[in-house]
């Protein structure tokens, strides 16, 4: 079976085997790490060029903040979101995996959610770590 | 070396209008904008042809909004500029009245925010950078996850939240220029459908149309122009600051403020044990939680006991959206900032009536815009 399209390719890079999917991000030599990628110049330093590096970011983190939205005008409610502190470094703001509630503390890692919308691919959400491959 | 307002002439506010915040209407921003205006140039007695400069602070109107009104209170030639800075613009547009008037380059200078409710457009989006939340990512999620975190760390509950909105819903109901004028009690408000999080419907914001002015003045022109120099309110503190990079587990926000407040403090030369009066960016019950502890008020610990034990109620040690904040009294964007003004002077003068806070002295009003951008001011009864 192929894999999935992925939304947000710039975002978010899947590697053959069907490990966890990685998050793109740049390095600047002074250790600051950007993500979302961006190769405007470092938020921290001002660094810019050949100074920031492309590197990929392992999705496993702890989940720092989790909640239900219940009102939006386009997407179907409710939906979880958290943020999550990733072992490498930044702490980022997600939607999380809908199957299960998840508590503050969880171990989570990222994981490639087939949406309703098939032609627009798969998208990033946060999962318990253990419950998916 | 930077100079504080400490370092330049005294300035003051001689007058403040409103225009009553409210649901989009089809009341013309013309007409809003002039209501607001006519008020404060009433308020402070002296003629509109006085006023040297107007900084018009908006989001959505679009460009050249200042002349498109100010012209109808007669076409003075005064200096006129708009200012946007998301929802500091109010605050922003009083900055740059202050600003003008402390440096000597005016004597008279008017800051007036107006906005009808509409779609914003905002630069962020537009630079090409995705997020994984996307539009998932209401303002309301936001602020709900810095609840969630703030629950889970410290000794708050999900009613803690909600009693911040029924404090200042009470204070809105007596305040004529407020978008919600109606009380409502905690089981109402906890009873009402959730937004995001913990955060109900009268937790968030409403953003409608609605105008707010100020006009700040030298002591030279107070004496020139005959004005009441007992209801002039003395700007002690102006700073505005930018978000920098914080650690992993600290809010933006929050530390933002912490920064630009620890200035003003410094500017003002007073702490938090002065305040009597503070108009924060509530945009959501959350905030005006973590802005208590920004501003040294309390530790995150003690602030849901303060909110309890009325602490931040009008009457208590330090009255805390007296009226009725973004909450309640509203946040038309524009005009947010220089409402807040509007109402620390009033509460200055010891004219706020049933929502006035007891030998009111110092005062201080905060806004946060997205980006992120902080503006404080420090107002003091002389």
């Amino acid at each position: 079976m192929a894999e999935p399209s992925v939304r947000k390719p710039a975002l978010v890079l899947t590697k053959e085997g069907g490990s966890a999917p990685l998050l793109r991000a740049r390095r600047c030599t002074c250790g600051h790490v950007s993500f979302p990628p961006q190769s405007f110049g470092c938020e921290r330093c001002g660094r810019e060029g050949g100074e920031l590096s492309d590197v990929e970011l392992a999705t496993r983190g702890v989940l720092t903040a989790v909640v239900q939205v219940y009102v939006h005008s386009k997407i179907p409610v409710p939906y979880a979101i958290g943020r999550v502190q990733l072992d490498e470094g930044p702490a980022i703001d997600a939607p999380l995996d809908g199957r299960e509630p998840l508590a503050i503390g969880t171990r989570v890692v990222g994981a490639l959610t087939p949406t309703d919308d098939a032609s627009s691919g798969a998208e990033f959400r946060f999962a318990r770590e253990g419950s998916v491959q | 070396m930077s100079k504080g307002l400490a370092a330049l002439r005294p300035i003051y506010v001689v007058g403040i209008g409103l225009a009553r915040y409210g649901k989009p209407s089809e009341t013309s921003f013309v007409e809003l904008g002039l209501t607001a205006v006519r008020a404060a140039v009433s308020d402070a007695a002296i003629p509109f042809r006085e006023v040297q400069s107007a900084s018009v602070g908006t989001v959505t109107l679009g460009m050249a909004a200042g002349r498109a009104f100010l012209r109808y209170m007669g076409a003075t030639g005064l200096a006129i500029q708009q200012v946007e800075n998301a929802s500091a613009s109010g605050s922003t547009a009083f900055r740059q009245a202050c600003l003008e008037v402390a440096s000597g380059m005016s004597d008279v200078a008017l800051a007036v925010g107006v906005d009808k409710a509409a779609p914003v457009n905002s630069a962020a989006s537009k630079t090409g950078i995705g997020s994984l939340a996307g539009a998932a990512m209401i303002p309301a999620a936001a602020f709900a996850l810095m609840a969630d975190d703030v629950m889970h760390r410290y000794d708050v509950k999900a009613e803690d939240l909600a009693r911040i909105a029924v404090k200042n819903h009470a204070n809105a109901a007596h305040n004529p220029f407020a978008h919600f004028q109606k009380a409502r009690t905690l089981e109402e408000v906890l009873s009402e459908p959730k937004i995001a999080g913990a955060l109900t419907r009268s937790q968030c914001c409403p953003i409608g149309d609605g105008a707010a002015a100020v006009i700040v003045a030298s002591e030279a022109a107070i004496k020139r122009l005959g004005i009441a120099q007992k209801r002039a309110v003395r700007v002690v503190a102006s700073v505005a600051r930018s978000e920098r990079v914080y650690a992993p587990g600290q809010w933006a926000t929050v530390e933002l403020t912490r920064e630009t407040v620890a200035s003003a403090y410094e500017q003002a030369s007073v702490g938090p044990k002065d305040l009597d009066v503070v108009e924060v960016h509530d945009a959501f019950s959350i905030e005006e939680l973590l802005y208590m502890e920004a501003l040294g008020l309390c530790d995150g610990n003690e602030a849901a006991a303060w909110v309890r034990a009325g602490k931040t109620a009008v009457g208590g040690s330090c009255a805390v959206s007296a009226s009725g904040g973004l909450i309640a009294m509203g946040h038309p964007l524009g005009p947010t900032g220089v409402g807040q003004v509007c109402e620390i002077t009033r509460q200055l003068r010891g004219e706020a009536g049933a929502r006035q806070q007891p030998n009111a002295r110092v005062g201080l009003a905060h806004m946060v815009g997205v980006g992120q951008v902080c503006i404080v001011h420090v107002l003091r009864a002389d």
